[in-house]
């Protein structure tokens, strides 16, 4: 990828500032809008009403075969945060999904590690404020004609709370051009850059499945952090187990919330220090020895 | 004092305060396991007063051998809200429709007395604009939502005439805000309890805001 900076070619549009209009409603606007709108060439916010705000970008324009990022950029208003989707013991998450598109394929979105949030109560939440971005991977499609313009863009649906918790959602989107490979393109490279280094798969190490839950040791690890996935079997004691200075990850599952004879998953992020360095590692192990 | 003497003395001093120390982690760890009330346990009682100055007090309705079912409650969250739209009613449902069993609903709205959803007011024209005809009870302490656990709104419990904790969760199957799932497990419980029976489900995931106690 070229860095060529000043190249944009990009629309940003706002569509849905409702919850209530679908995807679908939302996405057929988009189309309307975007014929009837010129080329802009620089990102605008999405929708003055909600709390959060939010801004679509691409790494690059669109080159037949090769991958390239949706940016979703979401900032969150002061003092508001809005949530992991994983497990939290309060809200919902914040679920990012691209519009299907005849030229992109897209991959699983990447969400940041979330912050940990412990409110009176015992109420441990894992939260996002201020600005992040969630990457999307697509891949353009092989065919795609050179000269062609088509929009790209997703739908967030968020809880937001500060006071008070409100659900918002917004559709963003913009016009991709699709060029020859030879073509000079823009790069955001900071966005490719965090996205090559997002946290990789745990496979180097096993965890040791115990009568009431699980230990993970990574060698020279002394603090983990665990952020745990919508899939991960409940955790029992995530106040105190979700964040340990210690060599080993414990985690104790609460199995009154499923079937406690199917084998319990870990499953998540990680966020382990080793030599006064944090790593971040994806987790994903299904318990062993189970007696489904 | 002689230096040894010094010595000894600093030693049992600085043994005194780790101990100390060690003794109040402790104390913190299991107040936060044991607080929350366990289905199978009795229910703490309380007594808590209503948006009229009424005291309801929890062993008065059990007692009188009625079934309570708690609801944690706040005018302001869109999970309690999309149960009492016009289109869903599920909370009003449901009581309506054991109006005439040995049953009490009582709200509980644990925000602290400065957060906008402790605001009585608020609370009464909620109550009006929702048709809740029972008791919304205010624990601005937040002593009886942290004794019960209960960490969102709205967090669901029921509990027999032997003050009994017979069921703890969520009041449906549908997590998110925008509408009722097909599964009411309050309901359901209910349902099973009046018959004589025992909660087949008796802990369920539970969803919603969080509750403001600080």
């Amino acid at each position: 990828m070229q860095a060529q900076p000043n190249t944009i070619q990009g629309m940003i549009l706002k569509l849905n500032q409702t919850p209530n209009l679908s995807r679908l409603s939302a996405f057929l606007m988009l189309i309307v809008f975007a014929c009837a709108v010129p080329f802009a060439s620089a990102a605008q916010p999405s929708s003055e009403k909600n709390h959060f705000k939010a801004t679509a970008q691409t790494s690059t324009l669109a080159i037949p075969g090769e991958e390239a990022l949706l940016i979703i950029e979401i900032t969150v208003d002061e003092d508001w945060h809005t949530y992991w989707p994983g497990i939290n013991d309060t809200g919902y998450g914040l679920s990012v999904t691209p519009f299907p598109s005849e030229h992109l394929t897209f991959g699983e979105p990447f969400y940041p590690t979330p912050k940990r949030y412990i409110a009176a109560g015992d109420i441990l939440d894992h939260t996002y404020e201020d600005t992040f971005q969630v990457l999307i991977p697509y891949t353009v499609s092989e065919d795609a004609e050179p000269g062609t313009k088509f929009a790209v863009g997703a739908s967030i649906d968020a809880l937001v709370c500060n006071q008070i918790c409100i659900p918002e959602s917004d559709a963003i989107s913009l016009m991709l051009a699709v060029i020859n490979p030879t073509d000079h393109t823009f790069t955001r490279q900071e966005a490719i850059d965090a996205y090559a280094s997002r946290p990789t798969d745990l496979t180097s190490v096993s965890p040791k499945w115990t009568k009431d839950g699980v230990q993970l040791q990574i060698p020279g690890a002394t603090h983990y952090q665990f952020f745990p996935a919508a899939d991960c079997t409940q955790p029992a004691n995530l106040i105190e187990e979700g964040d340990t200075k210690s060599n080993t990850l414990t985690i104790t599952f609460d199995r009154s919330y499923d079937d406690p004879n199917t084998p319990a998953v870990l499953s998540g992020r990680i966020r382990v220090k080793v030599l006064d360095t944090w790593k971040e590692f994806n987790i994903h192990f299904v318990q062993e020895g189970s007696n489904p | 004092m002689t230096m040894l003497k010094k010595i000894a003395f600093a030693s049992a001093f600085i043994a005194l305060i780790a101990t100390a120390a060690i003794l109040m982690g402790a104390a913190r760890t299991s107040t936060s396991a044991a607080a929350a009330v366990k289905v199978g346990d009795t229910a703490p009682d309380f007594t808590l007063t209503d948006l009229d100055g009424n005291k309801h007090t929890l062993s008065d309705y059990t007692n009188d051998g009625k079934i309570v079912v708690l609801e944690w409650f706040s005018p302001s969250c869109p999970f309690v809200r999309k149960h009492y739209r016009s289109d869903t009613g599920t909370m009003n449902k449901i009581e309506a429709d054991h109006a005439n069993d040995n049953i009490v609903w009582l709200r509980i709205n644990s925000a602290h007395g400065q957060h906008p959803t402790a605001d009585l007011t608020l609370n009464r024209d909620t109550a009006k604009d929702w048709d809740i005809n029972s008791p919304i009870l205010m624990d601005t302490t937040g002593k009886v939502g942290k004794q019960y656990g209960a960490k969102r709104t709205p967090d669901m419990y029921i509990i027999t005439a032997d003050q009994t904790l017979a069921y703890h969760g969520a009041i449906d199957d549908r997590s998110d805000a925008a509408a009722p799932g097909d599964v009411n497990y309050v309901s359901n419980a209910l349902a099973e309890l009046l018959a004589g029976k025992a909660v087949s489900n008796p802990q369920t995931k539970p969803y919603g805001c969080g509750v403001k106690y600080d």
